[in-house]
């Protein structure tokens, strides 16, 4: 048993209450090397221990936090979550769940990490920003890091649920620009990530951000039309994460915010289009054995052949829903569980990048997208940024001050194409995207 | 022995050439209802000490939740680890940080009717109360109220004498109607931030007037049409005003962004904007604004900082290590969101003062273009450019506002929209406050000013 249930289950024994409690408990060794302006700039080390307390008496909830692991502070931390519980409203969807068989993922923790310091820390920076600077003398690079977590997380609750898990993260991102001739190009960002050491490949996203940045150089206006874009498989992600992913989680249908509370079973995006989120995927950053609850998070088919297959879930939403949690109950010890997928895939389809951008006639390729997603109504509009203009199946010049706008929904049952190239973006979630073509766009000048 | 003194004596007690002690509890709480259920009622405590030395002219930073002296004391010793190993990689030391004033003395926000003294099953009654008064209204489906209140007590110490104490309270309170008519889907929303309290928060509309605003946005927005897009003369808010002021240009003359090559480098005491156009910064422009900032997290006490004076841009936003590479003042820009982030370059309440223009008077000059009102987010980049999402776009057609229209967002380049401001209002409002500005960590800031006209590229359908 680890030494975060230990002191879980002797604070559960203690105390007494007449409500369900849950104890989500987590501890944080981490190493961050920060860059600056080409420079490393700053090391810190920070060791974070976390307590999340949701108590659920008669259907009503109280939540509180601290970052103590102090067994009298987290005593009195209780009582204030008892309390707040009674000052609440009854809402009998509130559940702290029973036990479901866990079935444990191996390869979440590299044990190296225990020995891995600030030393270590700031030679992958360095790396980093020397194979970014090097790559090319026009880049910039504004601001960046790389990052170590070993982490332990620990749910334990009063209808006997304990699940303990560590694991490894590195984590790597860089913010840079190119200039030339007093012009500037757009910011554009690269982040990667690993589980182990040896997985670790901060020159990879060096030489990706330097080539997208230098790419963005001598970006010419273009003209409004209506037509193709071509997005990346980055650009997917923004649209994927703030438009289609908040519709389809269970809180969103429950409170009336979605169109996709009745479209199980009907065709929500073209028929190429699938989308699976799989929390026990191998070597994928935000893979794990169990949830913000302590529940398995089972592989998850979201969308087949553009039919919505499944929503996500956590305790509240799948008992308002009549159904059970899909494992999805996410955030950390301080926020009640929210929901959010793990690591999403989008089935690959058959034609390279190559061809799929020989195939536009007129057309935007989209590489990042910067601007507004209206999650209930799916409006969106923004700016392209490392936007490329299209012609006769060449990419023709870089874009700027060239705006994009539709509606989400529209959008993936527009999607027309899909490409058998596939690339791993790391954002909040961990995803494998391709680039995919989409019809009846608008595109506006400035 | 309190707080600052036992932080003072550990000041004292360290070899490296310069550390800043930090202590900083933030207590948090935050009620989320949604369609009539408590979705969120949480309480937190989240306090420890963030520690940063300078040695050999590099940073280190460590933190700790931990209070005790030992504990302090081996969170000084990994911050000074850290920068004694990163100082054999960093090539432009930061040198002496140069004569500092050490600052001291004890700041309190100006608090009308803390809120803390209104109990959280009245704030919950309430909250129930308006998401029902929203959600009996015609074509709203859904709604939700959100209420967010941080109490935060930090004692600063560093080596060069400072020993600052402040006292934070800031507070923030949203409406959102959700309106749905055969399959449409839209939401208003009205929100307000402020530093202060519960009277602070209400004196320009009570939470029942904000609810029924943000139910006539969504029932109006419902029957509204997109825009066609395109350049167009565009009437900003002052939200929209504070939006750019921040997102446009802010962040382009933060000293960080500048050397990193910003667009804004080149352009100290060139005119950069219409001469209509006076930008500035300010921790404490006003005691409610929510980006108050009495003293930054390096000591530094909060300055008026015009950024663009006249149309000529005229500083950048600094802090102790960029103001000594610029050659410029510190004027209270550092800031750290939590014990546990180190200071960086961010705005404060950040705005464009106010001309002499009616706003009226503005509309009816106006043949053809757009009243623009509420901001959506934002985003901008190095190079100036921007795009936001917009609440709510009038036409403006002869002179008077006619169709109302939806989905809208704006576009441009900063410097190029503030070039072609040709007409700035005699109102002002900070109206920024119930957001966060992002940058690697949280920071609650302030915009606002003046309604402006100016040009921009509108997209839509």
């Amino acid at each position: 048993m680890s030494k975060l249930l230990d002191l879980g289950a002797e604070i559960l024994e203690k105390v007494d209450v007449p409500g369900d409690i849950e104890l989500y408990m987590g501890s944080d060794k981490n190493i961050d090397v920060g860059i600056q302006r080409d420079e490393i700039n700053m090391s810190r080390c920070h060791e974070k221990e976390q307590v999340g307390i949701r108590y659920i008496q008669d259907g009503k909830l109280g939540f509180t936090s601290l970052n103590s692991l102090d067994k009298d502070a987290i005593i009195n931390k209780i009582k204030e979550a008892v309390k707040l519980a009674r000052s609440s409203i009854p809402d009998k969807h509130n559940n702290i769940p029973s036990p479901m068989k866990v079935k444990k993922l191996d390869g979440l923790y590299d044990k190296d990490i225990e020995n891995f310091g600030v030393e270590d820390g700031l030679e992958y920076g360095k790396n980093f920003l020397h194979t970014a600077l090097e790559a090319d003398d026009r880049f910039r690079f504004n601001e960046g890091f790389f990052a170590s977590h070993d982490v332990e997380r620990a749910v334990i609750n009063s209808k006997g649920i304990a699940e303990s898990e560590r694991s490894s993260g590195f984590h790597y991102l860089g913010i840079g620009l190119a200039s030339s001739h007093g012009e500037v190009s757009n910011m554009d960002v690269k982040a990667g990530g690993s589980i182990t050491i040896k997985d670790i490949d901060v020159e990879s996203v060096a030489r990706e951000l330097v080539l997208a940045a230098v790419d963005n150089l001598g970006a010419e206006k273009g003209k409004s039309f209506e037509g193709v874009g071509i997005f990346s498989p980055h650009a997917l992600a923004q649209i994927l994460f703030m438009g289609l992913l908040y519709p389809l989680k269970g809180n969103r249908v429950v409170k009336g915010l979605s169109p996709m509370g009745d479209k199980l079973e009907e065709q929500i995006a073209s028929g190429s289009f699938t989308l699976i989120d799989d929390a026990s995927k191998k070597d994928a950053l935000r893979s794990r054995s169990f949830d913000r609850e302590g529940l398995p998070t089972p592989k998850m088919t979201v969308v087949e052949d553009g039919v919505l297959k499944s929503l996500f879930h956590n305790s509240y939403t799948a008992s308002a829903m009549e159904t059970v949690s899909t494992g999805h109950a996410s955030g950390g010890p301080r926020s009640v569980p929210y929901i959010d997928p793990t690591n999403l895939v989008v089935k690959p389809g058959n034609i390279g990048y190559d061809s799929m951008i020989e195939q536009v006639e007129h057309g935007v390729l989209i590489n990042r997208f910067s601007g507004d997603v209206d999650p209930v109504s799916g409006d969106f509009s923004g700016v392209v940024k490392g936007g490329h203009m299209i012609k006769g199946g060449e990419i023709v010049h870089p874009l700027k001050q060239m705006m994009v706008s539709g509606n989400v929904f529209d959008l993936f049952t527009n999607i027309s194409n899909i490409s058998s190239d596939i690339e791993l973006v790391v954002t909040v979630l961990c995803m494998e995207l391709p680039y995919v073509r989409v019809e009846d766009l608008s595109f506006v000048s400035g | 022995m309190n707080m600052k003194d036992k932080l003072s004596k550990l000041v004292e007690k360290s070899q490296a050439a310069y550390v800043e002690l930090r202590y900083h509890s933030r207590e948090q709480k935050k009620i989320e209802i949604v369609r009539g259920d408590v979705e969120d009622l949480h309480s937190s405590t989240y306090s420890g000490i963030g520690v940063r030395v300078l040695h050999d002219g590099v940073w280190g930073f460590s933190s700790t939740s931990k209070m005790d002296d030992k504990d302090i004391i081996n969170t000084i010793q990994r911050a000074e680890k850290a920068a004694r190993i990163t100082s054999r990689l960093k090539t432009q030391k930061v040198g002496e940080i140069g004569d500092v004033i050490p600052c001291s003395g004890v700041f309190r926000a100006e608090v009308n009717d803390s809120v803390t003294d209104h109990p959280i099953e009245k704030k919950i009654e309430l909250l129930k109360e308006l998401d029902s008064e929203m959600r009996n209204k015609k074509s709203i489906n859904s709604a939700k109220c959100l209420w967010n209140e941080m109490q935060d007590d930090k004692f600063i110490v560093n080596s060069f004498g400072t020993e600052v104490e402040i006292h934070d309270e800031k507070v923030d309170f949203y409406t959102i109607a959700y309106a749905n008519l055969h399959g449409e889907k839209i939401s208003g929303i009205e929100s307000r931030g402020v530093t202060g309290g519960w009277d602070d928060l209400f004196a320009k509309s009570t939470p029942h007037e904000m609810a029924d605003k943000a139910v006539g946005s969504a029932q109006r927005l419902l029957k509204a049409e997109h825009p066609k897009g395109g350049p167009a003369k565009v009437i900003l808010n002052p939200e929209l005003v504070g939006l750019i002021a921040h997102e446009a240009i802010g962040h382009t003359v933060e000293a960080d962004f500048v050397l990193s090559g910003s667009v804004a480098q080149d352009k100290l005491g060139k005119k950069v904007a219409s001469e209509l156009v006076t930008l500035v910064d300010h921790g404490v422009a006003d005691p409610h604004a929510a980006g108050w900032t009495p003293v930054d997290d390096e000591g530094t006490l909060s300055q008026r900082t015009e950024l663009i004076k006249d149309g000529v841009l005229k500083g950048y936003l600094c802090d102790l290590e960029t103001a000594r590479v610029l050659e410029m003042t510190p004027r209270g820009n550092a800031r750290a969101y939590q014990y546990s982030d180190p200071p960086i370059i961010r705005m404060t309440n950040t705005f464009i003062e106010t001309g002499e223009y009616g706003v009226d008077e503005m509309i009816e000059e106006t043949k053809d273009g757009y009243y623009l009102e509420g901001a959506k987010g934002g985003q901008a980049d190095a190079n100036a450019e921007f795009t936001f999402g917009v609440e709510k776009a009038w036409r403006i057609e002869n002179g008077e506002l006619t169709e109302l229209l939806r989905g809208v967002s704006i576009s441009g380049s900063g410097f190029d929209v503030l070039r072609s401001v040709d007409a700035v209002a005699d109102n002002f409002e900070f109206s920024m406050g119930s957001g966060y500005c992002g940058k690697f960590q949280s920071a609650k800031v302030d915009g606002g000013g003046p309604n402006m006209r100016c040009e921009a590229t509108v997209g839509g359908k």
